[in-house]
């Protein structure tokens, strides 16, 4: 809703930092400053196993275990991502996840009979889903925040409903008016919205993306889709098939740019106190990654998901680095709060991206 | 003893640390042996084991709430060994993740339960829940999808009265008993069938009919998906499919092309049923009311033609993209006529 879906990646700070590790040798670059690599240390063949077993449960009772199989789902990512010897954590009780799964399930049940059924209640309820948005987003972030932790300090994420009507509605909008001229301020507002509302314990992130870091990406994307569309309806002349071909491999093409550029801007435009964030993707590298999951995905009948996504995550991984600048044991533990996960869930439910990456 | 890492949750600093059980209580002690804390066994939680993963041995409250000691291990052995009997360290799900036999059984099982789902239990469930709601309620959902589409596809019909008023009468003895209304609209050749038991023709479709009969075969047709109500049935299958896929895949994030692509699939091909459905419904109510299907199949043909006209280079398309079509291939509908003639 915020965001074209090719650029999913990464919720929210922790999810994308839990999404990704890095690998690069030289481990300073002086001035007092380590490259620490993030690295993924989970298997294709071991998270298979509790990814089949989870859906053979949830099958096995009526879709309850969902909930159980996030949890299991989403430790396995955190607790394989590694820095600097130590490893994320996931934390969320399943129960919580539960409860706010099956008010998300009635509510998008509800949602979806009324809007096919009674096309002018689907309106209305689509611009009153339009209207709690905002908030919604920040309960996801708030929870996915602080289910998140790194050396036992858990992240946070706290916005007000204006702040985030703005950088999630307003700016998206006029950029979508402006027939895409604000666009990349919008997307920089959002992903400056997501970072500097976050925390690590009770310290803040930092983002300092300019908006022509997100013009330029935006034109050479612009540029790719022109490119795609002239030698689509060029080779369409002579064969219509070849045509839709050519299209679809211009358009993944396109979309992985978008992914692989605005994943780079994101981190390396981040900090923590002194401490900073890098990443550098590569087009054709994440391009291999993602259409050779995609293939032997749809060839496996979705059987190699799970392989796919330990691939996707060691890719992300081996190109994150996180530069620090000092030590990491220095950081507060935030107070208490408690968080539920209805927004987290009612966001999954109805897909409303946080335009973060 | 097991070597592991202590934090205070207080603050991002870790230290090495060993953890010991004695009885019923659980000490960490730095590495010089000192004690950094002593928590009774009943309030310990440890994490379910998870592949290779590190666990934590979180020391004094319950596992998801705020700033608590925490021990972090690698030897997942250890702590099993250490904590077995007591409790504390599941692993039930960890043995059923490592059963090779399970695992083998769990692949086969979801993909005969998918299948068994998708081309039997949603159709069939579906049905049974469509024609168990009440007629009224049937007939008056969807009341205002016609004025929807008013306003984004169709314009109203250049065609005069009396002809309007000629092919009602054509109609009326065979499709227009009900609740059904009949509409005319102007738009590309085609007819509509909504969940209120309208009908809709386009003049476009009235023009390219030679005969009043192959009209009443399309209607027929169009009536074929409001008696099996097919729009209800797919409004249902598809939420069905929808929850499903969520339920199995909605902690899958990074993939929504590979989980979105599957439901549309699957729509599509229901799709596809309804429209054979429906073929077959007009071709038996042809039949008894002694209209030749010959008329069915030549509408279909003048239809395929208009609609390969409209494709300049008249390319045909490749097998695949008929699984990504709302409606069979015409010549297999035509095949299938023909055959029922026959």
């Amino acid at each position: 809703m915020v965001s074209p879906r090719m650029q999913k990646n990464g919720g929210t700070m922790a999810e994308t930092m839990t999404d990704s590790t890095g690998g690069s040798d030289e481990p300073t670059t002086g001035g007092g400053t380590r490259v620490l690599p993030f690295e993924f240390r989970g298997e294709g063949k071991e998270y298979f196993k509790i990814w089949i077993v989870n859906i053979l449960i949830t099958i096995l009772t009526l879709g309850i275990y969902s909930a159980w199989a996030k949890v299991r789902n989403n430790r396995y990512f955190y607790s394989n991502l590694y820095l600097d010897g130590e490893s994320f954590r996931y934390l969320a009780d399943p129960i919580t996840i539960l409860k706010s799964r099956i008010i998300a399930v009635v509510f998008f049940g509800v949602f979806v009979v009324a809007s096919e059924l009674f096309p002018v209640v689907g309106i209305v309820l689509a611009i009153l889903l339009l209207a709690v948005t905002p908030y919604l987003v920040v309960r996801s972030l708030a929870f996915s925040n602080r289910m998140s932790a790194y050396r036992n300090i858990q992240f946070r994420f706290n916005a007000s409903y204006g702040e985030a009507a703005m950088a999630l509605l307003v700016w998206p909008i006029l950029g979508a008016l402006t027939a895409g001229i604000l666009y990349p301020y919008a997307m920089l507002k959002s992903s400056q919205f997501i970072v500097r509302n976050s925390r690590y314990g009770s310290t803040s992130f930092d983002f300092d993306a300019k908006t022509w870091d997100y013009g330029l990406v935006f034109l050479i994307f612009l540029g790719l889709i022109i490119a795609t569309l002239v030698v689509f309806s060029v080779v369409s002349f002579a064969s219509s098939t070849a045509g839709v071909i050519v299209g679809a491999l211009g358009y993944v093409l396109a979309g992985v740019y978008l992914t692989v550029m605005l994943t780079n801007v994101y981190f390396n435009s981040t900090s923590l106190q002194a401490h900073r964030l890098a990443a550098n993707l590569e087009l054709p590298g994440y391009l291999r990654v993602f259409v050779v999951n995609a293939i032997l995905t749809v060839l496996t009948l979705g059987l190699y998901l799970p392989f796919a996504k330990v691939r996707l995550a060691k890719y992300r991984a081996d190109h994150t680095q996180f530069i620090a600048a000092g030590s990491l044991e220095e950081f507060a533990a935030a107070e208490k709060e408690q968080v539920s996960a209805l927004g987290e869930e009612l966001g999954e439910v109805f897909d409303f991206d946080v335009g973060a990456i | 003893m097991i070597a592991g890492a202590y934090s205070d949750g207080q603050s991002s600093k870790t230290e090495p640390a060993t953890l010991h059980r004695q009885g019923e209580w659980v000490e960490i002690r730095d590495s010089n042996n000192k004690t950094l804390r002593r928590v009774a066994l009943s309030l310990v939680n440890i994490t379910s084991r998870l592949g290779n993963t590190p666990r934590s041995v979180i020391l004094g409250a319950a596992s998801g709430s705020a700033p608590v000691a925490q021990f972090e291990t690698d030897d997942n052995d250890a702590i099993d060994r250490l904590f077995a009997g007591s409790g504390v360290a599941s692993t039930l799900l960890h043995r059923l993740e490592s059963h090779i036999g399970l695992i083998a059984s769990a692949c086969v099982v979801t993909v005969a339960f998918v299948f068994w789902l998708v081309v039997w239990g949603v159709p069939h469930g579906a049905t049974v829940l469509a024609y168990s709601l009440p007629d009224e309620l049937v007939s008056r959902v969807g009341d205002h999808t016609l004025e929807v589409l008013d306003a984004t596809y169709l314009e109203p019909s250049e065609l005069d009265a009396g002809e309007q008023q000629r092919i009602r009468g054509v109609l009326a003895p065979h499709v227009l008993t009900g609740p059904v209304t009949l509409h005319f609209r102007k738009w590309v050749p085609n007819a509509l069938a909504l969940p209120d038991g309208s009908i809709v023709l386009t003049d476009e479709l009235i023009e390219l009919a030679d005969h009043d009969e192959e009209l009443i075969a399309i209607a027929y047709h169009e009536l074929g998906h409001v008696e099996h109500r097919h729009l209800l049935r797919r409004s249902l299958q598809g939420s069905v499919i929808a929850i499903f896929l969520f339920l199995l895949t909605g902690d899958v994030t990074n993939s929504d092309l590979l989980v979105t692509a599957p439901a549309v699939l699957v729509d599509l091909a229901y799709s596809r049923e309804f429209e054979t459905e429906a073929d077959r419904y007009a071709l038996r109510a042809m039949t008894q009311s002694g209209i030749d299907p010959i008329h069915f199949r030549n509408i279909m043909q003048k239809l395929e033609d208009w609609y390969t006209d409209q494709d300049e280079n008249g390319d045909a398309m490749p097998a695949i993209f008929q699984y990504l079509s709302t409606h069979p291939q015409t010549e297999e509908r035509i095949a299938v006529i023909e055959a029922h003639i026959e």
